[in-house]
């Protein structure tokens, strides 16, 4: 990908996938690893801002190329509408962590980052969620997800819903999450699944 | 800035991007950072530190309400760390290289020259933005579309099982009142009424049109889940369809119709399924003597054309309105016109005529004009 060979990268991923590599395991040993590393070396002045939203977006492009594989499995779990705060740009990160609900049985709706708070509460009622997850990357947009919490907690049609919070902000500081409202956060996708499970009192897969 | 050895800042002595107050003198540089670049800050001052100059490390900053990357360079010298961020890289490799050439007395005549350059701006970061945010919201379609083709395909599978299901379970009772009436018609008939025998006869008729059409949708269901299996062996095709065309000339003959088929000599064996290639004919030629009048007649050909047989059904009948031709072979896309004897139809014939033609890797269309007739023409590879 940073030869800009996003095609090579593309076929590669696909081939292990057709020879039977489960797609759990590209989006954890693959994807995940691959943003860490270019996180890495964009700290390390390595590559510019340029180079880092190429990879990303070559990623989403890779990642939506397996999407038939994860949808078509069985659903026997709740539902979670994940989304990221306006004005996040690396929607990648909730995007992955909602793949991998669905690809544990449960129903879910990802939202884009520019969604109105009115968008959300509709989509979470209309989809009857059992969980909302929001996405948070840095620190300056944790407002906006404590402006999100509190329409959710104030509307009476999203009664009892738990609300996830993950990213960098809720890492560094542990009580934040309980702080803004939400009923936990966690570090990571199989974290999140099981601390949602619990949340609704279900088993997972 | 100028900076000590560890960052903390001495004096600001540019400020055109309005950031001053996020760094007052005693304060440490890294104040400017947002909290997610802190790490990626105290790299660039070892790195300044160790090798004595670095350019061009880009640290996001909060910069009028929103963040931004700006190009951060660094050198040491005698009085401290020289510390210069600007908001394009053209603007910051020219100061950088002004600074690099001249001694501290001149970097203040420079003062108003540095301003400038900063002032100027590409806006590379804004459309790297905008593209993060397009390729966002595709990736984001992307997903949604994916899912609602999932649920798609379940329920048509959903429907097709039920369709199934419902089909067979109409036809054990369909077969009984149908027997039992065609028993009603030959040995009952003798002590009924002239009314009443046209009654039971009506019920025969209505149950075998029932029972067509269950089979027929039978078929259907069976086509549109995947499960409609060919039967492939070697076919005398000319026989194939003579055959076909001696069994309609059963129908055909009370209507006055002729049916023709001159079969050619020496045509090489088709791997086919005779069976459904036989439902293909049956239900092209049949519909041809349906929707023709008396004294017309239904040509049948038969020939090649590029590896494939290529048959065709002409008849000389009520013809089809062509914005009906296009829902022809859908299935329940019945075309306005009607049997000419009053026959019906279940909608369902040509919908299953194309999934088979198609199922033999063929193709199938029609041609048209009302008043004169139609006609038919499929084709399929012979090997």
């Amino acid at each position: 990908m940073l030869r800009g060979e996003r095609d090579v990268a593309s076929r590669l991923v696909l081939l292990a996938v057709d020879g039977g590599m489960p797609v759990k395991d590209i989006y954890l040993h693959v994807f995940q690893l691959a943003q860490y590393e270019i996180g890495r070396l964009w700290q390390t002045n390595q590559i510019s801002v340029a180079q880092e939203h190429y990879c990303t977006a070559a990623t989403q492009l890779i990642m939506s190329q397996l999407y038939p594989h994860i949808f078509s499995g069985k659903k026997n779990n709740g539902t979670i509408v994940a989304t990221c705060v306006s004005g996040e740009l690396h929607e990648i990160g909730v995007r992955m962590v909602a793949d991998f609900f669905e690809m544990d049985g449960w129903n879910s709706y990802y939202l884009g980052a520019n969604m109105p708070i009115s968008g959300i509460l509709q989509a979470l009622a209309e989809h009857k969620a059992d969980v909302l997850g929001i996405g948070t990357t840095i620190t300056y947009h944790v407002t906006e997800s404590e402006k999100l919490i509190r329409a959710v907690r104030s509307d009476p049609a999203c009664q009892g819903m738990k609300i996830l919070v993950g990213g960098y902000p809720f890492n560094i500081e542990s009580d934040l999450a309980k702080k803004i409202g939400a009923d936990g956060s966690a570090a990571n996708a199989g974290s999140a699944i099981t601390l949602a499970n619990q949340l609704i009192g279900k088993n997972s897969r | 800035m100028l900076c000590d050895p560890e960052g903390t800042v001495l004096e600001v002595m540019s400020d055109g991007l309005g950031l001053a107050h996020h760094v007052p003198v005693g304060s440490p540089v890294s104040n400017l950072a947002d909290p997610a670049c802190e790490e990626k800050m105290r790299h660039f001052l070892e790195e300044a530190r160790t090798t004595k100059s670095v350019f061009n490390w880009e640290i996001t900053v909060l910069l009028d309400g929103r963040l931004k990357p700006l190009h951060f360079s660094a050198w040491l010298t005698k009085p401290g760390l020289l510390i210069v961020a600007a908001d394009s890289r053209n603007g910051l490799a020219e100061l950088t290289q002004e600074l690099v050439r001249i001694n501290n007395e001149q970097t203040n005549a420079l003062r108003a020259t540095a301003k400038e350059l900063a002032a100027q701006t590409s806006r590379d970061d804004t459309v790297y933005e905008d593209f993060m945010r397009v390729n966002n919201d595709l990736a984001n379609l992307q997903r949604e579309m994916v899912r609602k083709n999932a649920a798609l395909t379940k329920l048509n599978e959903e429907k097709n099982r039920l369709l199934g299901m419902a089909a067979h379970d109409l036809r054990n009772p369909l077969g009984i009142i149908q027997v039992y009436s065609e028993f009603l018609e030959t040995e009952a008939a003798p002590s009924l009424s002239e009314e009443h025998r046209e009654f039971i006869t009506t019920i025969k008729d209505t149950c075998g049109f029932l029972l067509r059409m269950v089979s027929d949708l039978l078929d259907v269901t069976a086509i549109e889940s995947g499960t409609l299996r060919l039967e492939r062996t070697p076919c005398d095709l000319p026989a194939l369809i003579a055959h076909n065309v001696a069994l309609n000339r059963v129908l055909a003959g009370p209507k006055q119709i002729a049916i023709e088929f001159d079969p050619p000599k020496d045509f090489p064996e088709a791997c086919l399924d005779p069976e459904k290639i036989g439902q293909v004919l049956n239900n092209l030629i049949g519909n041809a003597v349906k929707f023709s009048h008396p004294g017309t007649s239904v040509r049948v050909t038969l020939g090649q054309e590029d590896g494939s047989a290529r048959i065709a059904v002409e008849d000389q009948g009520q013809g089809i309105p062509a914005a009906d031709l296009n829902k022809l072979f859908k299935p329940f896309g019945t075309a306005s016109v009607r049997g000419t004897a009053g026959e019906k139809s279940t909608g369902l014939g040509l919908a299953i005529v194309r999934r088979i033609v198609e199922g033999h890797e063929g193709k199938i269309s029609v041609t048209s004009t009302v008043g004169k007739g139609s006609q038919f023409v499929f084709s399929v590879p012979i090997k």
